[in-house]
């Protein structure tokens, strides 16, 4: 069934070999049906074949070949032209500098240097601010420390100052309270002699103090 | 008189070449008309559907790289203009089993094929069938291609040509037996 059917096939096509003719022919003559399929075939074969010569209406196959080449050509200067006339644009955008910023107000056009080149201004001002910032910052230290020192020597020479002021006034104040108690003493002293004295020598109407005698005096 | 191959004068029509254009599409238009005509039974839409067939191989000339023969590459284009020219007559039917376009009632123009001319059998049976065995039958026995070559052609396998061929002729064999009792 399959060699049949592969037989057929090879047949339909136009590609029967000598050997294969044969098998073809013998299967044509002892198969009923297979002869059947193969003269369906072949009638078929002849009616198309028999086809009429219809002729083909008039028509221009010119034109068809025109108008896609116009179209081609337009296409292709169009593109031309909207290519150089963007590189053109590229190139003004590049040399002009033009940085398109978007920001939430809107967008802004501007000419001139780049994000970067002004980053890089930036950063050497704020360098620059820096190294002046931390001038000025030594030279304030600087007054400080001085000013500071000036105040310690303005201080430590009051402090001594005083100091050496208050020692002599405490000084003569222990002089005159060593002075004061020597006095002091003194008068107690003789009021214990004077008692001493009295209690040795009571005193009475008959008794007169020699001349060499002595009165403690305060 | 030395003839022009097909890949040379396709060559000369992509360099702008129009007269190689108008020789390829004489060589090739009779052909196509009547591939045409048998495919939608009409003389002025076969007109139509051959000028769409060269306007769509000029249009991809440029692909055509001379791989196959460029017959068949050209039947293959044609057979996508006629599925196009079915779709749009019976856009919600199914291609594969669609069968004759037909116009509205009333309207049905006399069938281009009569039954009992001779060479016209063949045709006027294959207009009652669907387009997927009518497309194999006509390019098997209009066009004398192989089976391989129909099924690269309509991009299916060998096994479905063989399939719809032999379906359309056993359906060919009953139509023109009926004809003949006629």
């Amino acid at each position: 069934m399959q060699h049949k059917e592969t037989l057929f096939l090879l047949w339909l096509d136009d590609q029967l070999s000598a050997q294969q003719r044969k098998e073809f022919d013998q299967l044509c003559a002892t198969d009923a049906q297979f002869a059947e399929r193969v003269a369906l075939v072949t009638s078929t074969r002849e009616d198309a074949s028999r086809f009429p010569d219809y002729q083909v209406p008039q028509w221009d196959p010119g034109q068809i070949f025109a108008t896609p080449e116009k179209q081609t050509n337009w296409r292709q200067h169009w593109l031309s032209f909207s290519a150089m006339a963007m590189s053109a644009c590229a190139l003004l955008l590049v040399l002009g500098n033009v940085h398109i910023h978007r920001h939430s107000e809107g967008m802004t056009v501007s000419f001139g240097p780049n994000q970067a080149q002004l980053v890089a201004q930036f950063e050497q001002r704020l360098s620059d601010y820096q190294q002046q910032q931390a001038q000025a910052l030594v030279k304030v230290a600087t007054d400080l420390q001085q000013q500071q020192r000036l105040t310690n020597a303005e201080l430590t020479n009051y402090l001594v100052t005083s100091n050496r002021q208050e020692r002599r006034e405490d000084f003569a104040e222990f002089l005159r309270f060593i002075n004061q108690q020597r006095s002091d003493d003194q008068v107690y002293f003789a009021r214990q002699l004077n008692a001493l004295q009295e209690s040795l020598y009571p005193p009475s109407g008959d008794y007169i103090p020699s001349s060499n005698s002595t009165t403690f005096q305060e | 008189m030395l003839t022009q191959t097909d890949e040379k004068l396709v060559s000369k029509a992509l360099t702008g070449h129009k007269q190689a254009w108008i020789k390829l599409v004489r060589r090739y238009e009779k052909p196509v008309y009547h591939y045409a005509l048998r495919m939608c039974n009409r003389h002025e839409d076969a007109q139509d559907l051959m000028q769409d067939i060269f306007i769509s191989v000029y249009r991809n000339l440029a692909s055509y790289r001379g791989e196959g023969a460029f017959r068949g590459w050209l039947f293959r284009i044609a057979h996508c203009r006629v599925v196009e020219y079915y779709r749009r007559k019976k856009p919600l039917q199914s291609i594969e089993d669609c069968p004759e376009p037909e116009l509205e009632e009333g309207l049905q123009p006399e069938s281009v094929f009569q039954q009992d001319r001779q060479g016209q059998q063949l045709a006027a049976a294959m207009q009652q069938l669907p387009l997927a065995q009518k497309a194999v039958v006509e390019l098997k026995f209009y066009g004398q291609f192989t089976c391989d070559d129909i099924a690269q052609q309509l991009g299916i396998s060998s096994n479905t040509v063989k399939s719809r061929l032999y379906a359309g002729l056993d359906k060919l064999k009953g139509l023109l037996e009926a004809q003949d009792a006629a």
